[in-house]
């Protein structure tokens, strides 16, 4: 077209269209990444940005209509596109808005390993740390409340199959109530797999049990951190997830390691360890300093920049992989890209504005107390029991609308936030009020101050100029994004 | 005993209050010291020159954030307001 056309096409297309809010953010490269409030983005350049925004009417044609439909620029008077604009938010907000999906009881919080970086659990003895059968009873009535047509029912400890017999119990009770509510529901234990037997395994099995453990990655380095009397931890989970795969099949049991300051030197050996052993996902994930963890986190968890500099070469030993052939996802990567790629929300806990903390999930502890997410839990174990919703046994309309509920909802409107209003980053993600309230006993400190942030943002920003720059990498993002 | 008697940095002219540079500089993952010489004057103390290219990319994106929300019709940013209220209530 020529050059008078164009300018008269792209005059009359400027002045029937008006700018929507946006935010945008200078990368690595000194390109922009611009996202819209469907959380749609695009890279552009300085030069390009200052046009958007200027309503220049010498910006390229299809770079125009490609913002128009990524909801950037809009027609005056275009009702169709603003009913398509709320639709996709609305798609967005559902999975969090649904009911409480996520259901975790604490079954005991007894385990064998004393990690020094574990938050709850210690080899306590006693019935003051295992859950009462009449608590657990009412919890499995308490999850059916739930407006959530798909459930997952949690198994946590400490490690759970130490009590076995009530994980049994409450599958099976489970199991009955739903013939007649009919809901979809996934059974995850989490355990260290060294109380695993092969009965268990039957019953896992008749009920389609998934077992999640942690890995650390390498032998020395998994038992430095996780020591037993025998100093064989790392040995007996290999052999309850052998004896896992043996009687439930290859992909029945998940992994996640913990990164702490021993980690740092070996990203490579960690994922290899993880493609030797056979699986297909792995989740590098920080030190999470909640409950007795804080106490030795100056110790042992690695500062913002050196996890990211860790993450950054695990994940590319993780890409490296995936290029050999062998399909590997990294599942940290992968939550935040379907955040980015998919217009459903998977509903992972921590990157929801309103929270997810409550509104997608629950806990039901061994103390009797129902919290709002795994993490405020285990500030109770340093006697902080301000987090706690209510009591086992009432009614979860009314732990939702709990005092304590409404605050972490207001606390964490991403869109009020000073912060985050003006990230880049705020159709994926939203303030974290339970670790804004373990780090600076306050629900609402600046966010851009928290470790939720410098941790999200670090990430974020890793995976949109890698997204940027790499084709091969854009090719992997696009089937992780649609993983789960 | 040591004594830092040098301080590296770069004199910064600017109608912008120390307020609104502090709020530029909110994502800025640089360490830096800020003075305020005089009206319109600061000092800022840094490490080395890519830290100062930083900070002045950050700021000169302050003033581009605040153009766009000049441009963008009062209209506009309430209906965006009315439909987040919208998609989160229940």
């Amino acid at each position: 077209m020529p050059l008078s056309e164009r300018v008269l096409v792209n005059k009359m297309l400027f002045s029937n269209a008006e700018l929507m809010p946006f935010n945008f953010k200078r990368m690595a490269n000194d390109n922009y990444l611009i996202t819209s409030v469907t959380g749609d983005f695009e890279f552009i350049s300085y030069e390009n940005l200052r046009k958007l925004i200027a309503k220049d009417e010498s910006l390229d044609i299809e770079l125009y209509l490609k913002l128009k439909s990524k909801f950037f620029l809009i027609s005056k008077n275009a009702i169709g596109t603003k009913r398509a604009l709320a639709s996709r938010l609305h798609s967005k907000k559902s999975t969090v808005l649904n009911g409480p999906a996520l259901h975790i009881i604490v079954v005991t919080i007894q385990c064998m390993h004393s990690c020094s970086y574990c938050q709850v659990s210690r080899q306590q003895e006693g019935d003051e740390f295992t859950i009462s059968r009449a608590d657990l009873f009412l919890a499995c009535d308490t999850i059916f409340e739930s407006t959530s047509e798909t459930l997952t029912v949690e198994f946590q400890g400490g490690d759970p199959l130490i009590k076995y017999d009530l994980v049994k119990v409450a599958i099976e009770y489970i199991s009955e109530k739903n013939k007649l509510h009919n809901r979809l529901i996934r059974f995850v234990v989490t355990t260290t797999l060294h109380q695993l037997t092969s009965e268990m395994c039957s019953f896992f099995k008749e009920h389609q049990v998934v077992l999640s453990t942690s890995i650390d990655g390498v032998a020395d380095l998994h038992n430095k951190n996780r020591p037993i009397a025998n100093r064989d931890a790392y040995e007996r989970t290999i052999e309850g997830l052998e004896l896992a795969r043996k009687e439930l099949g290859q992909d029945s049991v998940s992994a996640l390691m913990t990164t702490t300051r021993k980690s740092l030197d070996y990203p490579h050996e960690i994922v290899d360890a993880y493609v030797k052993l056979g699986f297909k996902d792995i989740f590098i994930r920080g030190l999470s300093d909640y409950g007795f963890a804080k106490k030795n986190s100056k110790r042992l968890a690695p500062s913002h920049s050196e996890f990211l500099n860790f993450y950054s070469k695990a994940l590319e030993r993780v890409l490296y992989w995936n290029n050999q052939g062998y399909e590997l996802i990294e599942v940290h990567a992968a939550i935040l890209l379907n955040k980015v790629l998919s217009p459903f929300d998977q509903g992972y806990i921590d990157l929801q504005s309103p929270s997810g903390a409550g509104l997608g999930c629950m806990v039901y502890n061994y103390d009797g107390y129902v919290y709002p997410s795994d993490e405020a839990r285990m500030l109770k174990e340093t006697d902080n029991v301000s987090l706690r919703l209510g009591k086992i046994g009432e009614s979860l309309p009314q732990l939702l609308s709990s005092n304590l509920q409404r605050n972490i909802i207001a606390s964490s409107l991403n869109f009020n936030d000073p912060s985050c209003r003006e990230c880049a980053y705020l159709p994926y993600c939203g303030p974290d009020p339970i670790s804004a309230y373990n780090e600076f006993s306050v629900m609402t400190p600046p966010t851009h101050l928290t470790s939720h942030c410098k941790r999200y943002m670090g990430l974020f920003d890793l995976i949109f100029n890698k997204y940027q720059d790499s084709e091969s990498f854009r090719k992997i993002a696009n089937r992780w994004a649609f993983s789960k | 005993m040591t004594q830092k008697l040098i301080k590296f940095g770069f004199d910064f002219h600017s109608e912008l209050l120390l307020d609104e540079i502090l709020q530029a500089l909110k994502f800025c993952p640089v360490q830096y010291d800020i003075e305020k010489i005089s009206e319109k004057h600061y000092f800022f103390e840094v490490n080395d020159s890519k830290e100062k290219l930083l900070i002045l990319n950050f700021i000169n994106d302050f003033y581009l954030r605040k153009e766009l929300n000049a441009k963008i019709a009062p209209e506009q940013k309430s209906f965006v307001d009315a439909i987040i209220r919208a998609s989160i209530s229940k």
